[in-house]
């Protein structure tokens, strides 16, 4: 999981609501750094356990992690990386000048709200950490709704408060805390997967990643697939990382990409669930119920391990938390920058109590992408299609509306059924996010043409003045 | 200085590396292994900041 970099984006000298110049681009070497300290994040030591606690076969996790991963870099390089240079502009102003900027309200505060349970489910992951010397605390299990006991309840508490302090006050010292702490993470990841070998006397990573016999397999080759390629579904083909990716200077700096997609998800969580696999094996663990990533990290590799879930769990949180703040700040205009963080710091840490959100990760990141992704898929119609169907570009700017219909009703219909077969029906989320997708772009261009198309005096076909 | 803080950095990431494989190849006691890692976190916590700071 990742969370794109507010300071690229939302710092009033960041270019926010105009194109960046071409002196304000850069090379191809800034995002490989970033995407690989942003993919290797503290939910990745939920993820691979999940895989194990969910049955997965071998051959399906290290097969479907390399082609979803794949599909995801191809993604962000050839939709998103192609939009963001061309526009050079944020998602949230281009959307406001598609949507208008009452309904962008409304997508800023499912934003906002999404954030939160996110980064909830980070301070979930640190907790465990810090509960690693308290014997007191009750660690969650897979299992696990609610909170564990008071004990637990306030290392959430004070986790979350801490890391919506360093949101408030200090963010730049966390993203460089950030790009500080990567590449000695990702070598603890490696390290836990080397160790759990070592432990287990041997280098048959395929046949420690079996499930144990009788055991039933909730996700198979095309669920790995699809969650792989989906997890970051509202950044690359819902264009949130637009924000990032128009600082680029070609589009090829989407293959960066990569860099996350192997190093964060596919190495790191591979050697996430060697833990599990360990735990299991060696010590009765049961797979189902899992065990929480402090004590499975620390069991491992020491004091360094459990620095290594905080930070990774702190490093990631705080710009989710400011992230959602200036999504709620968006939403509730009367707001401060601070206030609107403390707001979104506080939902989160309520969100971080409940383990919930962190113990039913695989399940969340899907909704959230099956939420925020179809967004995307209307800047996609408007910068690829609409001119070439002779339909208006960017109509709320061009319109002057501040409320396009056309968008939420293509944005909510999707979206609203995705959500009732998912519940109703129990259909895996991750699979939902691409048909929503889909659907919503195509939905969109239909309602356009059918609302307005040429025949609106106040639109014209013609494309947007860049 | 920068110097020596590179060696430091280099050697810290080596190190994190490194002892858990002589772990894994029973070359190194488990203590000794997270003796190690801790030591090369701190190491490294001590000397990237500076070495990663924007110029």
């Amino acid at each position: 999981m990742q969370t794109t970099s507010p300071a690229k984006a939302t710092s009033s000298d960041e270019y926010e609501r105009e194109r960046v110049p071409e002196h304000a681009t850069k090379g191809p070497g800034s995002f490989w750094g970033m995407y690989a300290g942003e993919h290797t994040a503290g939910t990745e030591f939920m993820i691979g356990p999940l895989f194990v606690a969910w049955g997965v076969g071998a051959w399906d996790l290290i097969t479907g992690l390399l082609l979803g991963n794949f599909l995801a870099v191809l993604s962000w390089r050839f939709v998103t990386a192609t939009v963001a240079t061309g526009t050079r502009e944020t998602l949230y102003f281009k959307l406001e000048k598609i949507c208008g900027a009452k309904l962008a309200v409304l997508y800023n505060l499912a934003n906002g709200v999404l954030f939160c349970f996110l980064a909830g489910a980070m301070i979930t992951v640190s907790a465990t950490a810090i509960g690693v010397p308290f014997p007191s605390i009750t660690m969650p299990t897979f299992a696990d709704l609610y909170p564990t006991g008071m004990a637990w309840t306030i290392a959430c508490i004070v986790t979350g408060l801490l890391i919506t302090l360093v949101a408030v006050r200090g963010y730049a010292f966390v993203a460089r805390m950030s790009n500080v702490a990567a590449p000695w993470m990702f070598l603890i990841f490696v390290a836990c997967g080397v160790v759990t070998l070592g432990k287990l006397n041997t280098t048959d990573v395929i046949a420690l990643l079996e499930p144990a016999p009788g055991m039933e397999q909730k996700i198979g080759f095309w669920g790995i697939v699809f969650f792989s390629w989906f997890c970051n579904a509202a950044m690359h083909l819902g264009m949130a990382d637009m924000s990032v990716l128009r600082f680029a200077k070609k589009p090829s700096s989407g293959w960066a990409a990569a860099a996350g997609m192997y190093l964060g998800h596919y190495v790191a969580w591979i050697c996430a669930a060697l833990l599990l696999v360990y735990w299991v094996r060696e010590l009765g663990a049961d797979p189902i119920e899992g065990v929480a990533p402090g004590p499975m990290v620390f069991d491992a590799v020491g004091w360094a391990g459990i620095i290594c879930v905080i930070i990774a769990g702190w490093t990631t949180a705080n710009p989710t938390i400011y992230r959602a703040g200036l999504a709620f700040q968006g939403a509730l205009r009367k707001l401060s920058r601070a206030q609107a963080t403390i707001l979104a710091g506080l939902v989160s840490t309520a969100a971080g109590i409940f383990p919930a959100f962190a113990m039913n990760l695989l399940g969340f990141v899907g909704i959230y992408g099956t939420i925020l992704a179809p967004i995307g898929a209307i800047i996609f119609a408007d910068y690829f299609l609409s001119s070439r169907l002779g339909l208006p570009s960017e109509p709320a700017r061009q319109a002057g509306i501040t409320f396009n219909w056309n968008v939420l009703i293509a944005w909510v219909v999707p979206v609203s059924i995705a959500l009732y077969i998912h519940f109703s029906q129990g259909i895996p989320a991750h699979f939902l996010p691409l048909p929503c997708w889909l659907a919503c772009g195509i939905l969109y261009l239909a309602l356009t043409r059918l609302n307005s198309g040429t025949h609106n005096p106040n639109v014209s076909a013609s494309p947007p003045s860049l | 200085m920068k110097s020596l803080s590179k060696v430091i950095a280099a050697l810290a990431l080596i190190v994190t590396l490194a002892s858990p494989i002589m772990f894994a190849t029973d070359t190194l006691s488990e203590t000794a292994m997270k003796t190690a890692m801790l030591i090369a976190a701190v190491a490294w916590f001590s000397v990237a900041p500076k070495l990663m700071s924007p110029r």
